[in-house]
């Protein structure tokens, strides 16, 4: 029996456009289990991006809760949301958003000193993690304007794991890189997600939509449907044609 | 041309309130040029036209009436200097007005207004009113500092008598209406005027109203010496001369212009200042719209120029709305020319003066613009349209945060100060600035209340309690010895002034036995004179004959040689430094040039707390009939320095109001702008947990080294240097070295303030940061 992580309650947001109410999300109930690597998937501007920031506390739902870990996250103000982030939430964006004005160690340290005043510590697995992710120390010093954008991205994926946060959210990850630079971030969030770390992904990407073992389509704010898709061993030809089919079937 | 508006118009809105706050700037810059211009250019030439319009005398002496006779008139206009002699009655006595002074010091000349004067008249400058009992018309200055209005009761107490007069109208004139000379005309109607003349026959007096040529001073040394022949009389001689009356009055207009335009010019600085980090920053936020810009064929002279149309739209509008205000602030300003002068000055419309704030302020601009925007021509398009990559290249990373000790929000708040170090120092300089001015006017205004004494050592004056004149037939060392001796004289001694002439000119000559004794030595550079052949000069004298300390100078009309050996200072118009050359010179010196030289002036000093009217009392009895007259000196001089720190309080307050409104727009902008710019890092900060308060100090932290070193640099730098600013700024009062006691507590306190504000408002607007939500970033 998984363990669930994350648990939606008719989770509705609302934007007001103009004079229009636009509802990206109604009445969602949804539960994200612990080790997954789950992927949101679904056509733009179908709500999954809304959905994943939704869940990650980064936005407030308009209706309905969000339970990270059996504690309702919705009602909090805005500082305990960043603060509660901070402990038990990291990111991967598509456009990386690293502090351009530090090095690449210090976006990670920045990170990290917000959880622990153990500088040593923090450094020491900073280490490990660049050393997981295939980057060098000849990085560390570097700004971000001076790296790859798959460097720039798996050095993103090091700050986001930095805290030991129960989950990560990733939003387009590979959606700015190019081919071997995507595959080889997706790479480092398989092997952190085998680890144990549990990922929740938004794409629409199939080839990293592949990485995922538990595939959700998002149409007009709700869950469509769920592909099971098991534990990522090599991008075999059975998968990408269970993922197809599935994704066929929701109308991709 | 059409687009090149149109890019700055658009420019101007997008900057918002930042653009406003800008603007407001400017304003306060064209408002307070404007105002100093004016008085610095134009209150001359009103003072000038006034003399005209009144058809103001060259001088005028009084003397007893009793005693003028034809035959003393045809003496004096004998005199071949003397071009116009026109003689007027009045009833001159000191009098206490209840409300105005404390003292009896003040010397009211009661005049006949229903005698008309072909010289030195008056006009009014209010309103009148009639059917009140015992209407008076007052000086102009009654109104403005003295807190009377029409229909006022005025309480004047003359020799114990209580007289009660209705203020039935304000006046000026040139000569009686300052009330820095401590001397008024009243002007009553006929009937109260014989009524005054039959209470205080003793004090009538003829006015004598004069044009001459060439210098004063002889016509006054021959006026007299008709005088003293026929001295003996309550009526005291008084004498005043155009040029002294119009050069004391001038001198504060100057003064306060030179404040006013320096102040303005330190907020056109401040302005710069901004609009130079606003160009920087518009080119690193605009980058790839210039890019783009640069891509459809305008050249960077057109992009430049959109920018340069942009901060001139907002010079000229700023300046041109500061004009209309430079009037509106008119009353403020006449209440404190009015204060000094007495006179009504109004100002009407100068265009060409306001022409030429407006285009000062315009071409500062112009030129910086120009400069600052420099960096446009080297904007690539390709790079540019790519986001700015070229914009901004980190090329250090300053305190990485695996090695430094300090805390994480201080650390990336003093990695952004230093970041942005161009910003930083750029807002080190404006608090520099603005914490040195405002420590200025802290030290003035500490100056003008706490330091009146030191204030009124300036002016060269010596501060004894009571000025004594006694009567030509006294015997001068006996009623010294007599006084000395009274229980609460602490000295008394010989502070005599007299003429001595050389090649043809007359020198103020002031004589003491011993200047040792002096309790407010003049002496800046040197030293008094000791022995009978050395003088001290003044340095109006010094600057005059280009002569210094060690120098030889011949006076007297033996040519007698005499050695300088120190320079004085003071007041250029009552004080030891008049524009006419003086001297300090021994009663040894002064009589190897006059043997006949009397010393006919004490200067008693007192204990402190004594009584100095029941002084005056027992020495009138105990040394009876060798006196001529006993002025209350201190009181005398505090009056008169009433006004002038009422003045001066009221200037540094005014402008220390103006260094704060400076400081929260300049912080307003400032900080504003840089949450603006920063609005991406903030937003990803949030995104990785940071918290508003978190954020607020990182930015706080960002400014607060360039704010509280700016402060304590302008602080500390005034604190050395105030005393050479004043002694420059009081230039034209003969002032060369002032030392004044600068108020480091009450600096380090302003100090304090300014900074708890400047946080304050720091934090208040940071807490902006809130707003920013990290959804933002990928909304």
């Amino acid at each position: 029996m998984k363990k669930t992580i994350l648990k939606t309650n008719k989770l509705s947001k609302t934007f007001l456009v103009g004079d229009t109410q636009q509802h990206v999300i109604k009445n969602l109930d949804l539960e994200i289990y612990e080790g997954d690597f789950t992927v949101i998937m679904g056509a733009s501007g179908a709500g999954k991006s809304t959905l994943l920031y939704t869940l990650s506390g980064m936005d407030a739902p308009s209706l309905g809760t969000v339970e990270f870990m059996g504690t309702n996250i919705s009602g909090l103000s805005s500082d305990k949301m960043a603060t509660f982030r901070r402990q038990h939430c990291g990111f991967v964006f598509q456009q990386m958003f690293l502090l351009d004005n530090m090095s690449i160690m210090d976006n990670v340290m920045a990170c990290g000193l917000l959880v622990s005043k153990d500088k040593k510590a923090i450094v020491s697995h900073a280490r490990k993690l660049f050393s997981d992710v295939n980057l060098g120390e000849d990085i560390f010093k570097k700004f971000p304007s001076q790296v790859s954008g798959g460097e720039a991205q798996r050095a993103a994926i090091v700050r986001a794991l930095i805290n030991n946060p129960p989950v990560i959210f990733a939003d387009e990850p590979t959606g700015a890189l190019n081919s071997s630079s995507g595959s080889a971030v997706l790479d480092t969030l398989t092997k952190v997600n085998q680890a144990g770390q549990s990922i929740v992904m938004v794409t629409h990407d199939i080839k990293s939509a592949m990485r995922g073992n538990r595939i959700l389509y998002v149409m007009d704010g709700v869950i469509r449907g769920t592909c099971e898709l098991g534990r990522y061993e090599n991008g075999d030809e059975a998968r990408r044609n269970q993922l197809g089919n599935f994704l066929v079937e929701m109308g991709w | 041309m059409y687009k090149i508006y149109m890019m700055g118009k658009a420019n101007i809105f997008k900057m918002g309130m930042q653009g406003v706050i800008l603007m407001i700037l400017l304003l306060i810059s064209s408002l307070m040029l404007n105002v100093g211009l004016m008085l610095a250019l134009n209150f001359q030439g009103f003072l000038g036209n006034m003399t005209t319009e009144l058809n103001t005398s060259d001088v005028f002496y009084t003397f007893p009436q009793a005693r003028f006779t034809e035959d003393i008139r045809n003496r004096i206009e004998s005199h071949e200097q003397i071009l116009s002699l026109d003689v007027y009655n009045s009833i001159v006595v000191s009098a206490e007005i209840a409300g105005f002074r404390d003292s009896n010091a003040t010397t009211i000349f009661f005049r006949n207004k229903e005698i008309t004067q072909a010289v030195s008249h008056w006009t009014l400058v209010s309103e009148t009113i009639h059917d009140v009992q015992n209407p008076v018309f007052v000086p102009y200055g009654f109104s403005t500092s003295g807190g009377f209005s029409l229909g006022d009761q005025m309480s004047l107490v003359i020799n114990d008598s209580t007289l009660i007069f209705t203020v039935a109208g304000f006046i000026e004139d040139i000569l009686f209406s300052s009330a820095a000379d401590v001397q008024f005309a009243f002007y009553v109607d006929g009937p109260m005027y014989a009524e005054l003349l039959q209470t205080f026959e003793q004090y009538h007096t003829a006015l004598l109203f004069a044009d001459i040529s060439g210098e004063s001073q002889n016509v006054e040394l021959f006026i007299r010496e008709i005088f003293d022949e026929v001295a003996d009389s309550s009526v005291t001689f008084i004498s005043r001369t155009y040029e002294m009356l119009v050069g004391g009055r001038a001198l504060l207009p100057s003064i306060l212009s030179i404040m006013v335009i320096v102040f303005a010019f330190i907020i056109v600085v401040v302005c710069l200042t901004m609009i130079r980090f606003r160009i920087g920053n518009s080119i690193e936020e605009d980058m790839p719209a210039m890019g783009s810009l640069k891509a459809t064929g305008y050249t960077s002279w057109q992009i430049r120029a959109g920018l340069l149309v942009q901060y001139l739209m907002m010079a000229f509008f700023g300046a041109i709305l500061g004009i209309p205000l430079s009037y509106i602030v008119q009353p403020f300003i006449r209440g404190v020319i009015a204060i000094q002068t007495g006179l009504f000055w109004q100002q009407g419309l100068d265009i060409p003066l306001n022409l030429l704030s407006i285009g000062i302020i315009i071409s500062i601009v112009a030129v910086l613009v120009v400069v600052c925007s420099r960096k446009i021509k080297n904007v690539d398009p390709v790079v540019a349209i790519r986001g700015g990559a070229a914009g901004r290249n980190f090329k250090h990373n300053y305190l990485p945060l695996d090695k430094t000790s300090l805390s994480l929000n201080m650390t990336l708040g003093s990695k952004a100060m230093l970041q942005n170090i161009g910003q930083s120092v750029a807002l080190f300089i404006v608090f520099v600035v603005i914490a040195f001015t405002g420590s200025f006017f802290v030290g003035m205004r500490h100056m003008a209340t706490a330091q009146s004494d030191a204030y009124m050592a300036l002016t060269g004056v010596e501060l004894s309690d009571v000025i004594v004149d006694l009567h030509p037939s006294a015997d001068s060392n006996n009623v010294r010895d007599t006084i000395a001796a009274m229980d609460g004289v602490t000295q008394a001694l010989f502070i005599d002034s007299s003429h001595v002439m050389t090649n043809g000119e007359m020198i103020i000559a002031y004589v003491m036995d011993d200047f040792s004794h002096k309790v407010n030595p003049s002496v800046y550079r040197g030293r008094y004179p000791i022995h009978p052949n050395e003088i001290a000069i003044s340095g109006i004298a010094s600057d005059m004959l280009n002569i210094g300390i060690d120098d030889i100078w011949h006076l007297g009309e033996q040519n007698m040689t005499f050695i300088v050996t120190g320079i004085t200072q003071g007041q250029g118009t009552t004080g030891i430094n008049g524009p006419v050359p003086s001297i300090s010179i021994t009663t040894a010196g002064i009589r190897n040039i006059s043997p006949d030289f009397r010393q006919m002036r004490l200067g008693v000093y007192l204990d402190m707390g004594m009584d100095v009217s029941v002084f005056i009392t027992d020495v009138s009895v105990i040394v009876d009939g060798q006196i001529l007259s006993m002025m209350n000196w201190r009181d005398m001089l505090e009056d008169g320095n009433v006004m002038i720190t009422g003045i001066l309080v009221l200037l540094s307050t005014a402008m220390l109001g103006f260094a704060v409104i400076v400081i929260l727009l300049v912080l307003y902008f400032i900080v504003g702008a840089v949450i603006i710019r920063r609005y991406r890092y903030l937003g990803i900060q949030k995104a990785m947990g940071y918290t508003t308060f978190e954020l607020m100090h990182q930015v706080s932290v960002s400014f607060i080294l360039p704010l509280v070193g700016g402060i304590i640099s302008g602080a500390v730098l005034m604190m050395f240097i105030f005393n050479h600013i004043v002694a420059l700024v009081m230039t034209p009062l003969g002032v060369r070295q002032s030392s004044f006691d600068v108020p480091h507590l009450w600096v380090a306190l302003s100090g304090i303030v300014l900074t708890s504000i400047s946080y304050t408002t720091i934090l208040i607007i940071t807490s902006r940061i809130r707003k920013i939500s990290a959804y933002d970033l990928v909304r």
